[in-house]
């Protein structure tokens, strides 16, 4: 993250010099980068290990226990070894290439709920942007190919482009599907009201008698402050369905993981985030039987490093975003908040953001499990078989389970009950 | 729409060894194959004539790593032959047991280099590492994993113990299991369908026109098989059938050799079974010299059929030797092959024939315009040399 970017952030919040602090631990340490950078590298080496016993190998296995810090160790090795550039290559694009995209991929994790409803960075609609962000990582890769001028470079670029193209579509789409379930459930006040109380914007009604009775005595005026508004409530706006923390919030309220409701969108997104990823079936930019390493065949030393890693980060933010969207983040099934309105009153470490980030760890780890699951199970595909797979396939299945929940939500508006219930419970056993 | 060349080799990932192929495509799609050879070549069949027979048999087995023993077993079956040599009954048994032998590990280790080429590790790693089981077979029968050194003029150097017998069994019983396993996953696995189907077509009238041979020309229907055709060693009496497939693909290629496999544990069982107890495996004085004659032999390697032609002139040398390997015969039906194939698809189509370059590779001087060929001498070979470093200034 760029500097400029810091000081913008933290101009946005005015915090205090321990607010600064505070602050500059969370987006540098924890939750921030060296946390994701170290999940990262647990997380490519989770992949490889699984990726290998599946496989009758070991997988890594010297450095460290089972391996856990071979990642690490090929890291290192790659900063260390010599950085070659070939001639004819755009040599500062080629340069500048890696680095944009481990700044993505950095920036891309912090929007992830790690221990609690919202991420380092969040904002109303933030959901889209990290669509355009996914988006912008692989024109990254896109444009290192293409700087590299090498006959593999290009070929791979070529196939990248036309997997973005492809794969665009049923990302967002499958992504915003939980944004779509989200938006029919805030219609009315009560709901929002019930949304609001729960992230803490507004913590007053769904309060239970004791609790009710200590804050009218410790803080009266907050009473008064806070139910006035609750009446005058709007239901959701399109920016704010389309944000983590209210989709994260909704699933906790309701204790519907959106994966029952939105089982296609979810495989839809899996698979557009291994084809984002460049993961088996899918690797057909980098395919090594055909066109060497594809787009990264000139990329070496350093450049090559900070690439493995931002494909690391990106993992994670893949894994990540399918289990916020669909799994409910760091929501477990029985906890239902991160912070009590008694722990932040009195100001106690929160036990349960622990609990938040062993949840969410949980489900990302598990997400991982599939797509090395996955990986596993195929071979490569060919490019146009994949194009035509995605646009004949994924797309009308997406499409096709929004407008299954919209049927539902319709007939649930008018009354029949009964036959919505069947159609999500139909849709659950997909 | 405008023709393009797409030059594969003599370096490229796909292949393993080196070999050109002039890929002329229209868009994506390929048009015509012109396969250049002669990168590799090693002049064997020359230096066959400066060696004793003995010698020959240990350096006809480096023509091929991975066919070896059909390469030993061919000079010698042909020398066998132009001499009148016989061949005692266990040591054609112990022939066929490591012949067998052989192919299957010739075929998993083609299988699994073709789930590399589609991108299909898991496949490979399965594969592979099923194939130590046989690697350790043939290790045990000749105390090396590659290049066995199995056969001698007259028979066959190591024996097979009962004990032995038994442990090859039980290796054969995991290795059916594993082999069905992969059949099984062959023809259900919809990516190798999607990956091989209706790719690299070689429709039979064609491959028999151009003298395709082995899973190749069998994956099109053909019933060619030199073991049933014109049978050598034991494959007379064994019980085993002739495997086909009339998809004329590279599916129909990958299903052969895995059905070939089934039928080569098949072959071996019959043969432990019924190899006698008891018996000489190779003449108890060593034979040196053949008498003179010439012989043609005729045997059928994991990748087809192998040609050997021998004459002898009564010394301990041949007189000559010529090879025809079978990835000789398949190299114009892989032109044939590739017509037709998107370029995402040529890694694939290129190794359906499970091609070996270097044993192929021969060297002749060939003007194509003005459509003459020459022989040089080693003068003028010599000559040519010298001029060719002046002008290169390489020295």
């Amino acid at each position: 993250m760029s500097m400029n970017m810091l000081l913008l952030y933290l101009l946005v919040q005015q915090t205090t010099a321990l607010g600064v602090v505070k602050e500059l631990f969370k987006i540098l340490v924890f939750p921030g980068a060296l946390f994701m950078f170290a999940l990262a590298l647990v997380g490519e080496w989770f992949d490889r290990k699984v990726h290998g016993r599946l496989q009758h190998r070991v997988g890594p296995f010297y450095t460290g226990w089972h391996g856990i810090l071979q990642p690490l160790a090929d890291f290192i090795k790659l900063l260390a070894k010599e950085d070659i550039v070939q001639k004819g290559a755009d040599v500062k694009s080629l340069t500048m290439t890696p680095i944009v995209a481990f700044t993505i991929a950095l920036t891309m994790v912090m929007f992830l709920p790690v221990y609690k409803g919202t991420g380092i960075i969040s904002f109303e609609g933030d959901l889209v942007f990290l669509i355009f962000l996914a988006t912008m990582y692989t024109i990254t890769v896109i444009l290192t190919g293409w700087f590299s001028t090498s006959r593999f470079g290009e070929i791979g670029t070529v196939r990248s482009g036309l997997q973005l193209v492809a794969f665009e579509v049923p990302l967002a789409l499958s992504a915003l599907t939980p944004a779509f379930v989200v938006a029919n459930y805030m219609s009315t006040p009560r709901q929002v009201a019930q949304m609001l109380a729960f992230m803490g914007i507004l913590n007053l009604p769904t309060l239970t008698l004791e609790q009710y009775l200590l804050l009218s005595t410790f803080a009266p005026e907050l009473l008064t402050f806070y139910i006035a508004p609750i009446l005058q409530l709007q239901p959701f706006s399109a920016l704010q369905v389309l944000t983590i923390g209210n989709i994260t919030a909704f699933q906790a309220i309701t204790r519907i993981p959106l994966i029952l409701v939105a089982p296609i969108s979810f495989a839809s997104l899996l698979v557009s985030l291994m084809a984002e990823m460049e993961k088996v079936p899918f690797d057909i930019p980098e395919a090594h039987t055909e066109i060497v390493a594809g787009w990264q065949t000139e990329v070496s030393g350093k450049k090559l490093a900070l690439f493995r890693a931002s494909g690391d980060l990106e993992m994670i933010f893949g894994a990540g975003l399918a289990a916020t969207l669909f799994l409910g983040g760091p929501y477990g099934p029985g906890s239902t908040i991160g912070v009590t309105p008694i722990e932040r009153m009195l100001g106690a470490f929160p036990l349960g953001y622990i609990i938040g980030l062993g949840w969410f760890l949980v489900k990302l780890f598990a997400v991982l499990f599939l797509i090395a699951l996955l990986r596993t199970a195929f071979a490569r595909f060919r490019i146009d078989q994949v194009t035509a797979g995605a646009w004949k396939y994924l797309i009308p299945l997406t499409i096709f389970n929004i407008a299954a929940i919209q049927v539902a939500v319709y007939l649930d508006v008018f009354g029949w009950k009964f036959a919505s219930t069947l159609i999500i419970i139909a849709l659950s056993m997909l | 729409m405008s023709r393009n060349i797409i030059p594969i080799g003599p370096q490229h990932p796909a292949l393993h060894e080196p070999e050109h192929f002039q890929i002329i495509v229209e868009g994506e799609t390929v048009v015509d194959v012109k396969p250049r050879i002669g990168y590799v070549h090693r002049g064997i069949e020359k230096a066959l004539e400066n060696r004793t027979y003995i010698q020959g048999a240990f350096l006809v087995e480096r023509v091929c790593g991975i066919c070896s023993n059909a390469h030993q077993c061919t000079f010698m079956m042909a020398a066998e032959e132009a001499g009148g040599i016989e061949v005692s009954e266990k040591a054609q048994f112990i022939r066929t047991i490591v012949a067998e032998l052989e192919r299957i590990h010739s075929h998993l280790l083609w299988l699994g280099a073709a789930g590399l080429e589609i991108g299909f590790e898991t496949l490979f790693m399965y594969v592979w590492r099923d194939r130590e089981v046989v690697m350790d077979l043939l290790e045990a029968i000749s105390g090396n994993r590659v290049n066995y050194a199995m056969n001698i003029l007259g028979g066959v150097r190591r024996d097979i113990s009962p004990e032995l017998a038994d442990k090859i069994r039980k290796g054969l019983d995991y290795l059916e299991e594993r082999t069905n396993y992969y059949k099984k996953l062959c023809l259900e696995e919809s990516t190798i369908h999607k990956r091989t189907e209706d790719i690299g077509v070689l429709d039979p009238v064609t491959g028999v026109k151009l003298g395709a041979v082995g899973p190749t020309i069998r994956a099109s229907g053909v019933k060619f098989d030199v073991r049933k055709n014109d049978p050598h060693l034991k494959y007379d009496e064994a019980d085993f059938e002739l495997i086909t497939w009339d998809t004329c693909d590279t599916f129909g290629r990958v299903v052969v050799r895995v059905l070939e496999t089934i039928e080569s544990i098949k072959i071996i069982r019959w043969c432990l079974d019924h190899m006698p107890k008891k018996g000489d495996i190779m003449p108890e004085k060593l034979i040196r010299r053949v008498p003179e004659g010439e012989a043609y032999s005729r045997f059928e390697a994991q990748r087809g059929e192998l040609v050997y032609y021998l004459k002898s002139n009564g010394t301990d040398k041949p007189y000559r030797v010529k090879i025809r390997t079978p990835t000789m015969a398949n190299i114009l039906s892989l032109a044939e092959i590739l017509k037709g194939c998107y370029i995402a698809d040529v890694p694939i189509a290129l190794a359906s024939i499970d091609p070996c370059f270097s044993c192929e590779d021969r060297v002749t001087f060939v003007d194509i315009e003005k459509g003459k060929t020459w022989t040089w001498t080693r003068e003028e070979l010599r000559k040519y040399s010298r001029e060719f470093n002046e002008r290169e200034k390489r020295w």
